[in-house]
């Protein structure tokens, strides 16, 4: 059995080896980082004034961590980014909800506002601009879709903490539409619907072998001239050709079934029509007709680059492609007159702004210039924006807690290497005690 | 209508509850007849008859009236035609008295001017005058109005109620019921098809 002695000599080794060994640690990690590691947190409420004292040390943080419960402002990101970008090793966590916002100019003379939201479905997407709030919407599917009329100054999306700003952007006036079709009912009620919408619309209606009712000039057919071409029948087959030159070149072409037939218009369309489709009851339904009880021309087939836009039930009824640089838009409904005379009280309305929806989504757009914020901040998905300019939020065991577990180890092998050392010293003096 | 790719013009007679809305009945298939023999619109057939007072009317954006007796809508007759301008589509009424002192006449001008406004003249330099023929001179005289029938006057203007540039209402005291009341058939006896100026009207009814 060792003697008192003994074991005591053994304890000191044990201690003499483990401060040599906290020693050795400490002296490695003071050579491996030249100087100690400086550790500086923040949250949301305070981020400024830290912001600026962190910027005052003269040398910037080794690590910072926030902590954030809303979006950081732009000036604020980009100063996290740029302390970044000296050298601070920046991270932060919170739970922050996703927004994004775009503004788009309605190709329209109405003109008008198509605000695009993205946002997760937990709250929903209240939009505003500078006067007030305009609409509010859940987000499905990750987002929403807003129309205004007209807006003032700076629109932005909130959804929970989270708020996205987005620029209106004035673009140049709308060029006038062709449509081309028959002499007929629905050639003449949409050159109407689109006239009311304030459209200036030259139109060719065929009446006769040779004989076509012109309004305004319908000759060259380019993007000069037009912001779209609406072909309605297959009269518009003959010019084709000068239609398929025209989109390739940027224009919009909005194709309707009964035009969509004709094999001239294959190259352009998203889909050769299918079987017509129509509700048993229509012709018993007038002055109660809407645009779903229309019969269609179903699209059957859809060209692999065309996206399905819009369908009734298991049929297709209008899809979109983009042919070259130009837009074409194809729908299925068959004589959409019917709805707007032999609807409900608003059915004219409905029909012109069916219409005016269906061509601003296919007209060439004009070129846009984005308005001035007139100095306000703008930030259009600030949550993107920030992974972006800072990577993604740290999880539970990331940097902002490894930074301070770091911090803490440094103390732990101090106050080992001090007991350790403190103990040995205390066990000499102590050895020849009795 | 769903297996053709533009649907039928249909020619349509309005029925209303006041006076003899029948008394013209082969103009009908009289300009049936001529829209398919001059031009390449797809035409019905045969017209058809709808009470203006029925929502069925909404399914025809062109009607025709006529008559001799005294002119009046009812309130539902009135509150559809009213609609069907309003949504774009027109009325040709014409006076088949051919007498502006007759009671067609003055009561079809108060329903008019009471349901849409006054009717105006309609200029003789109207697009109506080109649609598809050229009538260089205005409205064709008919021969009702050279043969000393009704007013024994010959109208220079036909008479029309606008929505913007656009007619909504077409009146004439020219007695084109009159002038185009006979078989289709019968049009090979005439030199020239006193007809055409009914194409026209339908042509601008379905492109303007």
């Amino acid at each position: 059995m060792p003697s008192r002695a003994e074991i005591s000599s053994r304890v000191e080794n044990v201690l003499r080896g483990l401060s040599f060994a906290a020693l050795g640690l400490l002296i490695w990690l003071a050579f491996d980082r030249g100087r100690s590691e400086t550790v500086v947190t923040a949250r949301s409420a305070n981020i400024e004034s830290a912001l600026a004292d962190w910027s005052r040390m003269g040398i910037s943080p080794d690590r910072i961590a926030v902590r954030l419960d809303s979006n950081p402002t732009p000036r604020q990101r980009d100063w996290l980014a740029a302390l970044r970008g000296a050298g601070s090793q920046v991270s932060w966590s919170g739970s922050l909800s996703p927004v994004a916002v775009s503004v788009h100019p309605v190709t329209s003379p109405r003109g008008g506002l198509t605000i695009l939201a993205a946002a997760s479905g937990a709250s929903p997407v209240i939009v505003s601009d500078d006067v007030g709030p305009l609409d509010t919407a859940n987000a499905r599917n990750g987002g929403a879709s807003f129309s205004a009329p007209a807006a003032t100054g700076i629109i932005s999306a909130r959804s929970g903490s989270t708020v996205a700003t987005g620029l209106q952007h004035s673009t140049k006036p709308a060029k006038p539409l062709l449509v081309i079709g028959s002499a007929g009912w629905e050639t003449k009620f949409v050159v109407t619907a689109l006239e009311e919408d304030g459209w200036k619309v030259d139109a060719s209606m065929r009446v006769a072998p040779g004989v076509s009712v012109t309004q305004g000039s319908s000759s060259a057919i380019d993007t000069s001239r037009y912001s779209a071409v609406i072909a309605l029948d297959a009269t518009a087959a003959s010019r084709a050709q000068d239609i398929a030159r025209y989109v390739a070149a940027g224009g919009g072409l909005v194709i309707a079934g009964p035009a969509a037939i004709s094999d001239a218009f294959a190259s352009l369309r998203a889909s050769s029509p299918g079987r017509p489709d129509a509700p048993a009851d229509l012709t018993s339904r007038a002055g109660a007709i809407t645009l779903q009880s229309l019969p269609i021309l179903p699209l059957s087939a859809l060209r692999g680059d065309a996206i399905p836009i819009e369908r009734r039930g298991s049929l297709i009824v209008s899809a979109a492609r983009r042919h070259v640089a130009g837009r074409v838009l194809q729908h299925g409904y068959v004589d959409t007159w019917r709805w707007r005379l032999g609807g409900g009280e608003k059915s004219a309305d409905e029909h012109r702004e069916w219409w005016t929806k269906l061509v601003a989504s296919a007209a060439m757009r004009g070129t846009t210039t984005a308005e001035a914020s007139e100095g306000k901040p703008v930030d259009d998905a600030p949550l993107a924006r920030l992974v972006e300019a800072l990577g993604p939020a740290a999880s539970g065991s990331g940097p902002g807690l490894a930074s301070r577990a770091a911090s803490i180890s440094l103390w732990w092998l101090f106050i080992i290497l001090s007991l350790s050392l403190l103990t040995e010293w205390a066990l000499r003096r102590l050895r020849g005690l009795r | 209508m769903v297996g053709r790719a533009v649907s039928d013009f249909v020619f349509c007679t309005g029925r209303y509850e006041s006076g003899d809305w029948d008394s013209a009945p082969t103009v009908p298939a009289n300009l049936i007849d001529s829209i398919a023999r001059y031009t390449e619109i797809p035409v019905g057939p045969a017209g058809v008859i709808v009470p203006l007072s029925s929502d069925a009317i909404f399914e025809y954006p062109l009607v025709y009236l006529t008559g001799h007796l005294p002119f009046r809508f009812t309130e539902a007759e009135r509150r559809n035609v009213r609609r069907l301008v309003d949504r774009g589509g027109m009325i040709f009424l014409d006076d088949h008295n051919h007498d502006v002192g007759g009671v067609f006449h003055k009561t079809a001008m108060e329903e008019m001017t009471r349901t849409f406004a006054a009717p105006i003249d309609l200029p003789n330099t109207h697009p109506l005058y080109g649609a598809f023929f050229k009538f260089e001179d205005g409205p064709p005289t008919t021969s009702h109005e050279l043969n000393g029938w009704g007013d024994n006057l010959v109208h220079k203007h036909l008479k029309a109620v606008m929505r913007g540039d656009r007619i909504a209402v077409l009146y004439s005291n020219k007695d084109y019921s009159s002038e185009w009341n006979y078989h289709p058939d019968n049009k090979r006896f005439s030199a020239v098809d006193n007809t055409r100026f009914g194409v026209n009207i339908i042509v601008y009814a379905l492109t303007r």
